[in-house]
C-alpha cells in the first residue's frame, strides 16, 4: 500500500479543482484490478447459471448432528425468554374493584419530615401512582419527586423479606418472627439496670409516640432518641432566645412584596418546598402583575432559589453575619429607629471587603424600607445562630412580623437529641451499661458524626435490633434485622401541625413477611411472640382514636363514622389554636456584638441534597437519575466551586481534591459552577452510602465524615483546607445532552429566541413587547389542517417553573419510564420524557438563569413524521404526535430530525440492562402503569401527552353522555407541579380558562421560525429587578 | 426398506425418552434473571383499608 502511496499523483488541493471523494484506498490509490473491476456491473463468476450438483454433499450423520444442535440451541436461547405468566380473571372480584379502573387511597407519606398527605393510585390492589391528597391542608394536591418516587421502594427487590438473625461467624441467617421475637423478649426481660436505647428519626406521630412511652412503661430502662440530620435546632433555638418560647413561626410567602433569602433555599432543599412554592408563586401570576413580589437571594453556592432570583448577590456564607449586621444597621438608620450594633461595616465598607455590588445592596435597603410589614428576610438552616437572631431582629424593626402566620405553627412531638445526650449515650454504651439499642427505621451508623464513635461503640453493647425495610449501614452490627412495612403497608396517624391529624392507610397488604414497626414493639410490651397479630397496631390506633382523639373533636358524628370518613379523606381538621408570637427580647442582640468571620481560608458548606434527601433515598434509582436542578448531574455528588477559587487551586471539573476541616478529611470530585462566590466548596450530603442496595452503595461521596459533634458555627458550616489530588472521578450531567444549540447554532438560545424573557417594568410598559419583533408571516409547504374536535395544547408559564423536577418523577413513574444509570446517562441515553433545560445569561461569576420544561412539543407540522420510513409516528385527529411502538423499527430518523430533541431511544432493554437486570425482578413487575406499554430495545417513544389519561377521560364523557372538555384530563406532570406552572386544555374550546395561557401576550413558542406548529405555548419569564438596576 | 422390530423398539423408546427430556429439563433455570428468590409476591387488598373511586370523591 505504501508503494502504491508513493506512485499515487498528489491530491489536487480545493481550491484548484474539485474535491476527489473516494471511499477506500483501494479506491484512492487507483489499484488496477479495482479499476478494472469497476468496469464491470457484476463480480466474475456471479452471472454464471446456478448447477445444484455443485453443492457440497452432506453426510446423513452430519445433518443429524445439525438438526440436534439447532434443537438444543433453540430450547436453551429460548429458556431466557421473559415468563410472561398467566392472566386468570377474578374468582370472587373483591367489592371495592372494577377491573380496568383505579381505586385512590388516601394517606400519608412519612418520606421525609415534612410528611404530605398522598392519594395513592392501585389497580387491581397494586399501587401504582403517588399523587398528592387535595385535602391535605398544607401540601394541597401537590407533592414532591421523593414523596412519589416512595412507590419505588415499595417494590424494591432488595426489601428484607423475613427476619435475619446473627449466628457465629457474624454472618446473618432466616429466621422466624416466632423464635426472633422471643429471644428479644428474653433479652430485654434480663436488661436489669442497663439502658435500652430506642434510637429513631423525628417522631411525628402521637400513636408511635404513645407505643413508645408504653415500651418506656415496661422496661423503665428505656430512653428514646430522636434524630433529623437536616432540623431547624438551630432556628428554633435562635427563636427562643428573641421571644422566650414557641419555635420558628410559618410565613405568608404569598403575601410579601419583597422577600430576602439568606443561604436559604426555601423553595428547594429547605423545608415544606411543596407549600412554600405554592405560596410563593401567589406573587409570580403575570395576570396580577402588580402583585409580582421582589425575589432577592444573598448566597454562596447557586442553588434553585438562587436561579429564581429577580437579584442575587453570591456571598461566602461565612460573610453572612457582616452582611446582616451592616443591612441592620444600614436599616436602622434610614427608619430612625433600632439599637445599633457597635462591630458593623458601613454597607460601603463591606461592599468593599466582599466585593459585593454596591448598588445590588442599595436596592434591597430601598425595598426593605419601601416596603416595610410587607417584606420578609429568611435565614437558611446551615447558618449559625447569631445570624438567625440577626435575621429575626431585622424582620422585626421592619415590622415584618406581621407576615408569620398565626393560623398554624409547627409541632413537635418530642424533642431532637442534643449533641451531649448523644455523647452520653456514646459513652454509656463503651462502659457496657447500655444493655440494649434498638434501630427503630433509623441509621444513626451513617448519620450522626464519626467523632462521636457510635460506629465503635454499638459493638460493646449485647443486643442490638434494627428495624428496617432493607439492610443499611446500622443493621450489620446488630444481632438481629427485622423487616418492616413500607408506608404504603402501614397504619398511622401523624401531627406535624395545628389544627389538623393526617392518617395513614395500608393501601396494600404486607408483599413480605414484614411487621409494622409499632407492632413489633407492641408484641415485645406484651411480652408473648404469640400475642402478635396482624390487626394489633390497627386496633391500638382504633382505640387510641376511640378514646384519647374522639372526644377532643366534638364531632357530632358517631365515632365508626368518623374514623371511616376520616380514612376515606385523609386528614381531620379540627380547631386548634397556633402558637403566639410575643414582643422581641432586645437582650437578644447581646449575641451579634462580636464578628466571627474568618474570611482567609475555604468555607466549606453541607447541604440537604433536592432528590435523595439525607441518604434514604440512595437507594432510589428515579431519584439518583434525576438530574439536580442546578448543575444537571446524576448518579453523583461534587464539591461545588467557583470559577476564580478553581483556578487559584488549578482545578478542573471532575478533579479530586481533599478537603480537610481540622483531621477531618473527606475526597471529592469538584464541579465548576456559575454563580459560586469565591472561596466557597458547597457539597450535598446523603451520597457515599456504604450499604445501599445495588442502586445505592457507594454512589458518590459521604461528606458528613466532614461533620463533628464538637462543631462551634453550625453543623453544616465550617472553615478547612483544600488541596488537589492526582486523579479523577467522572462526574455525568445530563444538561449538554439534546441540546438544541450546537456549534453550528451558537447562541441559539438568544439568537433564534428558545427563551425569552422581559421585565415587568418592561411588561407594564408596553404588554405586547414580545410580540414586537416577531410579527412576521411565516411561510409553509404543509397543507392547513383543521382538527374540528378537541385539540390538546399545553401552556407552561416560565414565571411559575422554578425547575424542582417534580414533573420529571411523576412522568417516569406515569409512563413506566426506565432507569439507565450512570454509564448510560454518560452517553446521553437518559430515558426522561420531560426534562428541565437551563441556560445561564450574563456573566460567568454571576449569571442570571433560565429554566424551560422541555417535553414533545406535539407540532401540527412534526418533521418526525415526515421523515419516519414505517409510519410509526403519525398525528392523531386531536393533534397529538402519536408513537406505535409496534411498527417502530429503530432508524432514528424522527429523533434525528426534531428540532426539539425530546425523542429517546431504547438502546437496549434498559430493564435487563441496568445492574444486572435489577428491574426486570418480578417485584418491578407490580409497579407498572397497565395503561402504558412497557417498551423494549430498538424502540423510539416520547411523551404523548399521557394520552391514556386522554382516554380515560374520553370514555369516562362517552359513559356519562356529555362532551369532553379539555379540563377533564390533567397530564401527570401538570397534576404533579406545584406550582401550577403546567396548564393543560383544549384549544379549540375558545371559552375555557385554558385559553387565557394559550393566548396570552407573553406566550410564545419554541423556535417559532420553523413554523412547525408546535402546541406547547411558554409564557415568556418576567424578572421583577429594582427600576436602578433594571 | 424394512426395519428390524428390535431396531423400531429402540428409536420409538430414544425419542420418547428424548422428548420427555426436553420437556421436562429446567432450561428456564439458566437464564432466570428475578433476584427475588422468594417465588411469586401475592398481592392482596387490606381489607380494613377505605378508597375512593375517583381523586375528587371527598366527605367534604
Amino acid at each position: 500500500m505504501l508503494e502504491e502511496k508513493e506512485n499515487m499523483p498528489k491530491q489536487e488541493s480545493p481550491e484548484t479543482k474539485d474535491m476527489h471523494y473516494w471511499r477506500s484506498f483501494e479506491d484512492l490509490y487507483k489499484n488496477p484490478q479495482i479499476v478494472e473491476a469497476s468496469h464491470h456491473e457484476f463480480k466474475e463468476g456471479v452471472t454464471d447459471d446456478f448447477n445444484p450438483s455443485e453443492l457440497s454433499h452432506i453426510s446423513r450423520r452430519k445433518f443429524l448432528a445439525l438438526v440436534g444442535a439447532s434443537a438444543a440451541l433453540a430450547g436453551a436461547g429460548c429458556a431466557d425468554y421473559p415468563d410472561k405468566g398467566e392472566i386468570i380473571p377474578y374468582n370472587k372480584k373483591p367489592e371495592e374493584v372494577t377491573l380496568g379502573k383505579p381505586n385512590y387511597y388516601a394517606s400519608t407519606s412519612n418520606a421525609c419530615a415534612h410528611i404530605c398527605g398522598v392519594l395513592v393510585k392501585t389497580r387491581e390492589g397494586r399501587p401504582i401512582k403517588v399523587e398528592g391528597n387535595p385535602d391535605h391542608p398544607v401540601n394541597k394536591g401537590k407533592i414532591c419527586l421523593k414523596c412519589q418516587a416512595a412507590i419505588l421502594n415499595l417494590y424494591d427487590p432488595e426489601r428484607l423479606k423475613e427476619p435475619l438473625q446473627k449466628v457465629s461467624g457474624g454472618v446473618f441467617i432466616n429466621s422466624t418472627w416466632k423464635k426472633v421475637d422471643e429471644a428479644i423478649i428474653s433479652s430485654l426481660d434480663k436488661i436489669g439496670d442497663k439502658e435500652i436505647a430506642i434510637i429513631t428519626n423525628r417522631i411525628n406521630s402521637p400513636s408511635t409516640l404513645k407505643v413508645l412511652n408504653n415500651f418506656t412503661k415496661k422496661y423503665p430502662t428505656t430512653k428514646i432518641y430522636s434524630y433529623e440530620l437536616f432540623n431547624d435546632e438551630v432556628r428554633n433555638s435562635a427563636w427562643q432566645k428573641c421571644y422566650g418560647s414557641g419555635s420558628f413561626p410559618l410565613i405568608k410567602w404569598n403575601e410579601a412584596k419583597v422577600i430576602v433569602a439568606l443561604e436559604s433555599d426555601f423553595l428547594g432543599s429547605e423545608g415544606n418546598r411543596v407549600e412554600n412554592s405554592a405560596l410563593y408563586v401567589e406573587g409570580r401570576d403575570v395576570d396580577k402583575i402588580k402583585n409580582f413580589n421582589r425575589l432577592y437571594v444573598v448566597e454562596g453556592n447557586l442553588s434553585l432559589i438562587g436561579m429564581n432570583a429577580d437579584h442575587r448577590i453570591r456571598l461566602r456564607p461565612h460573610a453572612q453575619f457582616d452582611f446582616i449586621i451592616s443591612l441592620i444597621s444600614e436599616v436602622s438608620k434610614k427608619i430612625g429607629k433600632g439599637s445599633s450594633i457597635t462591630n458593623s461595616l458601613s454597607l460601603a465598607d463591606f461592599s468593599k471587603k466582599y466585593d459585593v455590588p454596591l448598588k445590588k445592596i442599595n436596592s434591597l435597603v430601598s425595598d426593605l424600607i419601601k416596603n416595610q410589614g410587607k417584606s420578609i428576610i429568611h435565614s437558611g438552616t446551615t447558618l449559625p445562630e447569631e445570624v438567625h437572631i440577626a435575621v429575626y431582629y431585622l424582620n422585626d424593626l421592619l415590622g415584618n412580623s406581621a407576615l408569620y402566620r398565626a393560623d398554624s405553627s409547627e409541632i413537635l412531638l418530642f424533642p431532637l437529641t442534643k449533641s451531649a445526650e448523644w455523647e452520653n449515650l456514646v459513652s454509656k454504651m463503651n462502659s457496657g451499661q447500655v444493655g440494649a439499642v434498638i434501630h427503630f427505621n433509623s441509621n444513626p451508623v451513617f448519620h450522626l458524626a464519626d467523632d462521636y464513635g457510635y460506629e465503635k461503640a454499638i459493638s460493646k453493647v449485647p443486643t442490638v435490633v434494627s428495624l428496617n425495610e432493607k439492610e443499611n449501614e446500622s443493621s450489620e452490627f446488630g444481632n438481629f434485622i427485622l423487616p418492616i412495612n413500607h408506608d404504603f403497608e402501614s397504619w398511622g396517624d401523624y401531627k406535624t401541625r395545628t389544627g389538623f391529624y393526617s392518617l395513614q392507610q395500608p393501601v396494600i397488604a404486607s408483599l413480605y413477611n414484614s411487621r409494622q414497626k409499632e407492632a413489633i414493639l407492641l408484641t415485645w410490651v406484651n411480652g408473648k411472640a404469640e400475642s402478635y397479630s396482624e390487626k394489633l397496631y390497627h386496633e391500638y390506633l382504633i382505640n387510641r382514636w376511640k378514646d384519647e382523639v374522639y372526644p377532643t373533636l366534638n364531632s357530632a358524628l358517631p365515632f365508626d363514622r368518623l374514623w371511616f370518613g376520616a380514612l376515606h379523606d385523609g386528614v381531620v381538621n379540627f380547631n386548634e389554636s397556633a402558637d403566639t408570637i410575643g414582643s422581641f427580647y432586645t437582650a437578644a442582640l447581646a449575641a451579634l456584638n462580636q464578628s466571627k468571620t474568618e474570611i482567609s481560608r475555604y468555607s466549606i458548606v453541607l447541604k440537604n441534597n433536592y432528590s435523595i434527601g439525607d441518604g434514604r433515598f440512595a437507594d432510589n434509582g428515579w431519584l439518583q437519575e434525576m438530574p439536580h436542578p442546578v448543575s444537571k448531574i446524576t448518579w453523583d455528588n461534587y464539591a461545588a466551586v467557583s470559577f476564580n477559587s478553581a483556578k487559584e487551586l488549578n482545578l478542573k471539573n471532575n478533579d479530586l481534591v481533599e478537603i480537610k476541616v481540622g483531621s477531618r478529611k473527606l475526597q471529592i470530585p469538584v464541579f465548576l459552577q456559575p454563580g459560586s462566590a469565591d472561596k466557597t466548596f458547597t457539597i450535598e450530603l446523603g451520597y457515599g452510602r456504604r450499604k445501599s442496595g445495588i442502586v445505592g452503595t457507594n454512589v458518590g461521596f459521604d461528606a458528613s465524615v466532614l461533620q463533628s459533634k464538637t462543631n462551634s458555627l453550625s453543623a453544616y458550616l465550617f472553615v478547612g483546607d483544600i488541596s488537589k489530588l492526582k486523579g479523577k472521578h467522572e462526574l455525568v450531567t445530563a444538561q449538554e445532552h439534546h441540546m438544541f444549540d450546537n456549534e453550528l447554532t451558537k447562541d441559539a438560545a438568544l439568537k433564534r429566541k428558545v427563551i425569552r424573557e422581559g421585565t415587568v417594568a418592561q411588561y407594564l410598559n408596553n404588554p405586547k413587547f414580545l410580540r414586537e419583533d416577531s410579527e412576521i408571516e411565516l411561510q409553509t409547504v404543509y397543507p392547513f389542517i383543521l382538527y374540528p374536535g378537541v385539540k390538546w395544547g399545553m401552556s407552561i408559564d416560565l414565571n411559575k417553573c422554578l425547575g424542582c423536577g417534580d414533573c420529571v418523577v411523576a412522568c417516569t413513574s406515569e409512563n413506566n419510564i426506565p432507569i439507565v444509570g450512570k454509564d448510560q446517562v454518560a452517553k446521553g441515553r437518559e430515558m426522561h420524557w420531560i426534562r428541565i433545560d437551563r441556560y445561564y445569561s450574563g456573566e460567568v461569576d454571576d449569571p442570571n438563569t433560565s429554566l424551560q420544561p422541555m417535553l414533545c412539543q406535539h407540532c401540527d407540522h412534526a418533521p418526525c413524521e415526515n421523515v419516519c420510513p414505517v409510519l410509526a409516528t403519525t398525528h392523531s385527529p386531536d393533534g397529538l404526535n402519536q408513537m406505535a411502538y409496534n411498527r417502530c423499527v429503530g432508524t432514528r430518523y424522527c429523533s434525528n430530525n426534531c428540532p426539539y430533541k425530546v425523542r429517546r431511544f431504547n438502546y437496549f432493554n434498559f430493564r435487563d440492562h441496568f445492574r444486572d437486570s435489577y428491574q426486570q425482578n418480578d417485584s418491578f413487575n407490580l409497579i407498572y402503569n397497565p395503561e402504558v406499554t412497557v417498551r423494549s430495545r430498538g424502540v423510539m417513544e416520547k411523551c404523548t401527552f399521557c394520552i391514556q389519561r386522554i382516554m380515560d377521560a374520553r370514555e369516562e364523557a362517552i359513559r356519562q353522555n356529555k362532551n369532553l372538555k379539555g379540563s377533564d384530563v390533567k397530564t401527570a406532570c401538570q397534576e404533579a407541579c406545584p406550582t401550577t406552572a403546567i396548564q393543560f386544555g383544549d384549544i379549540n374550546d375558545k371559552e375555557s380558562e385554558f385559553q387565557k395561557y394559550r393566548n396570552h401576550e407573553l406566550g410564545y413558542y419554541v423556535l417559532e421560525e420553523l413554523n412547525i406548529k408546535p402546541n406547547v405555548t411558554y409564557i415568556a419569564k418576567l424578572r421583577n429587578t429594582h427600576p436602578e438596576e433594571a | 426398506m424394512k426395519i428390524d422390530r428390535k431396531k423400531f423398539f429402540l428409536t420409538a423408546a430414544t425419542s420418547f425418552l428424548g422428548i420427555t427430556f426436553l420437556k421436562n429439563f429446567p432450561f428456564s433455570a439458566f437464564g432466570k434473571t428475578s433476584k427475588s428468590g422468594n417465588g411469586k409476591i401475592k398481592v392482596k387488598i387490606n381489607p380494613s383499608a377505605v378508597s375512593r373511586k375517583s381523586k375528587e370523591d371527598n366527605h367534604a
